[in-house]
């Protein structure tokens, strides 16, 4: 049986080789992991950290930041690259999150080590941004970022900006205005049932939320939350069918759980209006996952980035280049880098905290940089937050997801299902 | 009563189709004495299988979960002659660091080729409840679970009625005295894991159904399914499915019982509890198939 006489490597070949394509296509496809995406020029270049979850379970996030920041990286250089640097380019340096608080700050203190950064885009969650900030700045690096807790811009750091609206402000919007949406079709909402998952950004919103509701004359019914993955989705939906809540408020990180729990509602009958809490709600994948019937007039996410009036060229040469219509964090992130050029020109300089105190002294008004955001301007306050921005609200309508709410940024009527 | 009963048939219907998977990691363990922990990352493949057939030729999932099972066995008995039979035998951690490593390439391979995003096969039955007195079903985990136990009784005739399953029996219970009968046991130990391979591919597909899918979704699986295993007993098939049974029916209950931010803490405490009063597991007596 045991082949002795034949040579040691020539035996375990097959071996050797599995284990060096096995390398290489690790290396291949974590080629976002640390790897840097070059535009080709030989002048001098502008490095941006882009630390996101390029894997695991929240990797969806971080290729659809990724696609839209390169897409405004690859506009701004273009155009000519920093005017006021000599025309240098900006370059993307990707760093994976991965799937926990851990790897994210791993990945932020590698690329703080390795590479000359001038900023960090980061990290589409609120508990990895809350952690990897921390490096940042002692490291005196500013993050932008478009984590949503309030947390990441109130703890009195210094290097830390976001252009978008926070959990807070998002509750304080959404509820009036899902309660006026009901009315403007006869309903009501006296009760609403919170779910979510028990990461950063759920918890600190539904604190939010049971504070805002009763200010909105209804009342939190079913509240629960839950560690990912989420096992039993049935078992809740069955929860919520004998709850009967007039809205349910769903703040799952991971789609998967968003999906599944959506579908046992589904299966249970409960035809409930649902507000999602992000951008995950609005993708081509949820669509697919759920078909049009369960989503049409019924699925509304909170964004703090979305299609504006005036931002439609922008979306046309995204979605001309994508093949799909421009997501949220496409549009978060596409801001965030056209904001990073805009304090680069203004600071004249690359150095890390030169691009931190040009950030905090920004004004900007119907800039590429606040395409996005509701009234198209920013300025940052002394916690990094932008003192302009508000929450908007989307709805999938015909399949597509539509603004609805502010009024003056909608796009058209809310619906609301009716029996 | 209504919340209890509600809560066993929904645990019994989930640990059913975690069985399937469990049972195929513990034939490859049995005959082998390999754990496979690339086990699960086969049935995401399996899963993904499920989705491109669906969105690529509009075929329902249980229309290819027989050939996708066929084909993924045929790539185990590759990975077995191909690359474990070149580790020698004893060598437990180049065994442990080669399923791995198989299993970190499919992840990365799916991350690569399809990307991080979440997918889901969505099918009529998908989302759609049966409800029989009160109880409530999901179509898509009662028809995985149907099949399941389907192949289950199959892999059992198969293993005790055939002289092909017998082989494998007698290669689990000790290879060297049935090599010398004239079983090879190069080849049995090939087909135990083909077939463990299969198994877990079709799992993925029967999954796919109710589940979304992305290259990690095996971190979703792999505590109930290595718990199952470790709990029935290690080395015994039957047990794997009672162990399965048990880890489904003990995270419903958690469920019911507990707050949803605990609903693993169940499992742990009865597979604690088992290891601290039957260490070998429920039914693991000797290693057998």
């Amino acid at each position: 049986m045991q082949m002795i006489s034949r040579p040691r490597l020539t035996r375990y070949a097959p071996v050797w080789v599995f284990l060096a394509v096995l390398s290489l296509v690790a290396a291949a496809c974590n080629s976002s992991d640390g790897g840097s995406s070059d535009d080709g020029s030989s002048g001098d270049v502008v490095k941006i950290a882009l630390i996101m979850p390029f894997t695991g379970p929240f990797g969806e996030f971080g290729e659809n930041e990724l696609n839209g920041a390169q897409f405004a990286v690859d506009e701004i250089n273009r155009e000519g690259g920093i005017e006021s640097l000599d025309g240098a380019k900006l370059e993307l340096v990707q760093a994976d999150a991965g799937d926990s608080v851990e790897r994210a700050t791993v990945a932020t203190q590698r690329v703080l080590d390795q590479e000359d950064v001038s900023a960090i885009l980061c990290c589409a969650l609120s508990s990895f941004t809350v952690a990897t900030s921390q490096i940042s700045e002692r490291a005196q690096v500013p993050t932008i970022t478009d984590a949503f807790a309030d947390t990441v811009t109130q703890r009195g750091l210094k290097f830390v900006f976001r252009a978008i609206a926070t959990s807070s402000q998002q509750v304080n919007l959404a509820v009036p205005l899902v309660v006026e949406a009901a009315a403007s079709v006869g309903a009501e909402v006296k009760s609403v049932a919170l779910l979510g998952d028990n990461t950063e950004q759920t918890v600190l919103l539904f604190e939010a939320l049971r504070a805002a509701i009763p200010n909105a004359e209804a009342e939190v019914g079913l509240d629960q939350t839950w560690t990912p993955p989420l096992t039993n989705s049935t078992q809740l939906a069955l929860q919520v069918k004998d709850d009967n809540p007039d809205l349910i408020v769903i703040s799952a990180t991971a789609t998967d759980d968003a999906i599944a729990l959506i579908r046992a509602l589904d299966g249970a009958d409960v035809d409930t209006p649902i507000l999602g809490n992000g951008a995950q709600y609005m993708t081509p994948q949820f669509l697919e996952g759920l078909g049009d019937d369960v989503v049409n007039g019924r699925i509304m996410a909170v964004a703090g980035s979305a299609l504006v009036p005036g931002s439609e060229e922008i979306v046309s040469a995204f979605e001309e280049e994508h093949d799909g219509f421009m997501l949220q964090d496409n549009m978060g992130a596409y801001s965030q880098v056209w904001i990073l050029k805009e304090a680069l020109e203004a600071a004249g300089s690359s150095d890390p905290v030169d691009v931190r105190d040009a950030l905090a002294g920004l004004e900007l008004e119907d800039s590429p940089a606040t395409a996005f955001i509701p009234d198209g301007k920013l300025d940052f306050n002394d916690s990094g937050e932008n003192v302009y921005a508000r929450p908007l609200i989307q709805q999938w309508q015909e399949s597509v997801p539509v603004t609805i709410a502010p009024v003056e940024s909608a796009q058209t009527d809310p619906q609301w299902p009716t029996d | 009563m209504t919340d209890l009963l509600q809560a066993l048939v929904e645990g019994l219907v989930v640990g059913g189709i975690y069985a399937l998977i469990a049972s195929g990691l513990m034939l490859i363990l049995g005959v082998m004495k390999i754990v496979n922990f690339a086990q699960l990352d086969l049935t995401m493949v399996g899963m993904y299988a499920s989705y491109f057939a669906l969105r690529w030729f509009g075929l329902d999932p249980y229309l290819v979960a027989v050939p996708v099972a066929l084909l993924m066995g045929l790539v185990g008995v590759v990975i077995s002659l191909g690359l474990l039979e070149r580790i020698p035998r004893g060598n437990q951690d180049a065994q442990l660091i080669l399923t791995l490593g198989i299993g970190l390439v499919l992840q990365n391979l799916a991350t690569g080729f399809i990307g991080p995003r979440s997918v889901s096969v969505n099918r009529p039955y998908s989302a759609e409840l049966f409800e029989v007195s009160g109880i409530f079903i999901n179509q898509a985990q009662l028809f995985a679970c149907g099949a399941s136990a389907v192949v289950l009784v199959l892999l059992h005739l198969w293993l005790t009625r055939t002289w092909t399953g017998k082989a494998l029996r007698a290669t689990a219970d000790d290879p060297y005295p049935t090599s010398i009968v004239g079983i090879n046991v190069k080849v049995a130990q090939s087909v135990a894991f083909g077939v463990g391979c299969g198994l877990a591919a079709l799992a993925g597909v029967l999954i796919a159904t109710f589940h979304s899918i992305t290259p990690t979704v095996s971190q979703a699986f792999l505590i109930p399914i290595f718990l199952a295993v470790v709990l029935g007993g290690l080395g015994s098939l039957t047990g794997a499915v009672l162990g399965a049974l048990i880890v489904g029916v003990i995270q419903s209950f958690s469920g019911l019982w507990l707050p949803l931010q605990l609903q693993d803490v169940g499992v742990f405490v009865l597979f604690v509890g088992v290891l601290l009063v039957r260490p070998q597991g429920l039914l693991g007596v000797r290693a057998r198939v």
